[in-house]
């Protein structure tokens, strides 16, 4: 997964620099950027789909289940803030690159979009560096604070790339807490991020 | 952004009322992984071919590490209280 993420950014980058790409791709990278993020969004809903153990944990836990999601969703968006503010940058800029919450493809798309192409590619970093981590840190974390600890890392990307982790870290506890996050989460993004930028 | 909800949901309600034949389930990891690689290559190409943005990278990817690292140790701290209560 890694492999794929850094591979195909870093030759895309290269490719584009080289200027060796067809002019009839280039042309069409917008729509070739918005075709592919479309048919990746319906097939991650289809994952989620399938996976019915998310909503029966949502019924189960009740609205408590929502406090995770709810608390992660904020403090990321603090965080991002805090750390902005030390790097000297806008809040509202650093606090929707921080409502990405993980989801990278999304973030560099919205941020380039309503924003700049450079608060994109800021956004994009920031949100593969965020997974990095939390593949990195859910192991570490969920012996040390515990398993929601360890969730929470990993943000809107505990539907999908992250859920594998998450589900060998805490022995399958933890796998239908991290589906529920990642599901809300990744609702919520597209709903978030614009509005911290505008509000 | 309604045909990015829309995308999602969509997926969302096929994954649900269909019954994938488990030999088909494999092919769709595959073709997201392949959607993922001519995305994520797509958006590369437009930050190479970005002359100016390209000769930013250096410096923006040490404050991408930082945001990162905010929003990561913020969201640990929002479990941090939902942690205790149910160790309790």
């Amino acid at each position: 997964m890694t492999v794929l993420v850094v591979g195909s950014i870093v030759a895309g980058i290269a490719a584009g620099a080289s200027g060796l790409l067809p002019p009839a791709y280039v042309g069409r990278v917008e729509a070739v950027i918005e075709g592919a993020l479309l048919l990746v969004l319906l097939l991650a809903g289809v994952g989620v789909g399938r996976k019915r153990e998310a909503w029966e944990a949502l019924r189960r836990l009740g609205w408590r289940a929502l406090l995770l999601p709810a608390g992660v969703a904020l403090f990321s968006v603090a965080g991002a803030m805090v750390a902005g503010a030390v790097l000297r940058m806008p809040l509202r800029e650093a606090g929707a690159v921080g409502a990405g919450l993980g989801w990278y493809s999304l973030t560099g798309i919205l941020l380039t979009r309503i924003h700049s192409a450079e608060l994109g590619a800021l956004g994009f970093l920031a949100n593969v560096a965020r997974e990095l981590i939390a593949i990195a840190s859910i192991p570490v974390l969920a012996r040390r604070l515990g398993g929601l600890a360890a969730v929470s890392t990993g943000g809107a990307t505990t539907m999908d790339v992250t859920l594998p982790v998450v589900a060998r870290a805490t022995r399958g506890e933890m796998t239908a807490v991290a589906l529920l996050q990642g599901t809300c989460l990744t609702l919520l993004v597209p709903l978030l991020l614009p509005l911290i930028l505008h509000w | 952004m309604l045909l990015i909800l829309a995308a999602v949901l969509l997926g969302c309600l096929l994954g649900a009322l269909l019954a994938m034949p488990p030999p088909l389930l494999p092919w769709l990891d595959r073709l997201m992984a392949a959607g993922l690689a001519v995305l994520l290559f797509s958006m590369g190409v437009r930050i190479g071919g970005n002359p100016q943005l390209l000769s930013s990278l250096p410096a923006l990817g040490l404050k991408a590490a930082v945001l990162a690292a905010g929003a990561v140790l913020g969201s640990v701290l929002a479990a941090w209280p939902l942690e205790q209560r149910r160790s309790r």
